[in-house]
């Protein structure tokens, strides 16, 4: 546990250590906050007040907030772990007594952890306060902060999945273009869910893209009763597990046919 | 001259041809690549239809003059996409010292460090902007001229000059802070997402530097403004062109201090 604890606190310092990267990273959200409430406001302002049954501000909120959890949970850990493969060097990650999967688990957390901290907090308090999206202070709250991490896992197991599959073949990068692209329209970060036609939504709500930003949004905005949030976070929990279960034996399965060069 | 362009025309194909092999020879990889810029556009254009199934129009442009704008902002962007891929890793050349290379041969620098890339997945992202732009143009409300149609290939070609002279200044960058992945990320995953909409939707802050500051506008606003919305051609159709030469000569600007500036890293 020691172990991985070093790893987490590297990553946080590690990821601090660029300040222009850092700064412009800020200076990017803060943009897309500006993009995302325009874009709103444009799209309301022939209607009369709500859309679908949303307001201006819940709108504004499902895509604001979203935005602000997509630069949280992507650490780039498939392509991290893909140029790894890639370069070789993998073996020296897989002959420390360390889990491969757990190992690039904390890695991606001391990333999501620095990015909880500086960017993602101050955005959703400029998002709730300076925008004035109206957001229920209860226990509500809690049930945000612990969906945040559980998307972050979900996330991140999908992830880690699309960077195994480096061991195999290698366009890393087309998957991830592909997975960003499909993740971010269908689970309602992009357009909010309730515009889609009314025959697409059970289908995107059966789907695990959902959980990853629709459920948080949801939750902080504390629209559902208490029973209804758990059984979210119980099925965000769900898709935890089949990623992880997947990814781990996707990854036993690739690892008996890796051949390094010059190893 | 013309043998100075044939010369060069020479050795980018030289050039150019020896990449392509090496990166067909990754046959999946490319297909996987084209099929994710596909899926980027794709999804792009798949929000606006959700959008509008909603709305009949944003900022006053209906539905078929918002895909116009999308297309040709796609139009626009493909070259600097395709052609000038090679900037993204144009920090970690300055780094590396590998950039030396390109200051010891009787060439344009910036001609020959970018002559030996081409990014083809991005010809994905094409196929998708030409598919909306010509899927979009029969049910546009313009009275076609051959007048227009000469103003709108010449206002085109003024964005895509105003792209490339953004996106070098942009990439130059590096020749002063060293990495500026943030740098081409701010201003290629967030400010120019901007770009795709009508200008009058955002607050007058942005729309006074997006025409003054850093010329967005005339990337694809402006021109398919003059285009749907003015009766008839008048001389602020002509501004896009003058605009994209200025900006161009701007961004060839900033690259050659870059390089001015650039001394190796003596290995």
């Amino acid at each position: 546990m020691r172990r991985y604890a070093a790893i987490v606190r590297n990553m946080f310092l590690e990821s601090l250590n660029f300040r222009a990267d850092f700064i412009f990273m800020v200076l990017g959200n803060l943009v897309g906050v500006f993009l995302a409430y325009y874009l709103w406001r444009a799209v309301y302002a022939g209607s009369g007040g709500t859309l679908h049954g949303l307001g201006f501000l819940q709108a504004f909120a499902y895509v604001a907030v979203s935005g602000c959890i997509f630069t949280m949970i992507e650490t780039w850990a498939e392509w991290d772990l893909a140029m790894s493969i890639s370069r070789g060097d993998i073996v020296l990650r897989l002959h420390l007594p360390l889990d491969l999967h757990l190992t690039t688990l904390v890695e991606s957390l001391g990333i999501f952890l620095t990015r909880l901290v500086f960017t993602g907090v101050p955005f959703l308090l400029l998002i709730i306060f300076a925008f004035g999206v109206p957001v229920a202070a209860g226990i509500n709250l809690i049930f945000f902060t612990v969906s945040l991490f559980f998307s972050f896992l979900i996330s991140f197991n999908i992830d880690f999945i699309v960077g195994v599959t480096a061991f195999s073949f290698e366009s890393v990068l087309g998957l991830k273009l592909i997975k960003d692209a499909v993740i971010l329209f269908l689970s309602g970060a992009v357009i909010p869910l309730a515009f889609f036609p009314e025959a697409l939504r059970p289908v995107l709500m059966v789907l695990p893209f959902q959980a990853m930003y629709y459920t948080p949004v949801n939750l902080l905005l504390g629209e559902k009763s208490i029973p209804e949030s758990v059984l979210m976070l119980l099925i965000q929990a769900g898709w935890i597990a089949a990623f992880m279960t997947a990814g781990r034996l996707f990854h036993r399965k690739i690892l008996g046919k890796l051949t390094v060069s010059g190893g | 001259m013309v043998k100075r362009l044939f010369y060069y025309w020479r050795i980018y194909r030289k050039l150019t041809s020896q990449h392509i092999k090496s990166r067909m020879s990754f046959r999946a990889d490319f297909l996987i690549s084209v099929l994710g810029m596909l899926a980027l556009n794709v999804s792009g254009f798949l929000s606006l239809l959700v959008l509008f199934n909603t709305i009949p129009s944003l900022g006053g442009w209906d539905y078929y003059e918002m895909l116009f704008l999308y297309g040709f902002f796609g139009l626009a962007i493909a070259p600097v996409a395709i052609l000038f891929d090679k900037f993204w890793s144009l920090w970690s050349d300055v780094i590396w010292g590998n950039f030396i290379n390109c200051c010891f041969k009787p060439l344009n620098t910036m001609f020959y460090y970018l002559s030996d890339t081409v990014d083809l997945k991005s010809l994905g992202s094409l196929a998708v902007s030409v598919a909306v732009f010509v899927y979009a143009l029969p049910h546009l409300r313009v009275s076609w001229t051959a007048l227009k149609v000469v103003c709108l290939v010449l206002m085109y070609l003024g964005s895509v000059f105003s792209f490339i002279g953004i996106r070098t200044a942009v990439s130059a960058t590096a020749f002063w802070m060293g990495r500026n992945v943030s740098v081409m990320n701010f201003f290629s995953l967030k400010v120019e997402q901007f770009v795709r909409y009508p200008l009058t939707i955002f607050g007058k802050p942005f729309q006074i530097v997006f025409v003054f500051v850093i010329p967005y506008a005339f990337v694809a606003y402006m021109p398919v403004n003059h285009l749907l919305h003015s009766p008839d051609v008048s001389p602020e159709w002509f501004l896009t062109p003058l605009v994209g030469a200025a900006v161009f000569g701007i961004g060839c600007l900033v690259w050659s201090l870059g390089v001015r500036r650039y001394n190796g890293t003596g290995t």
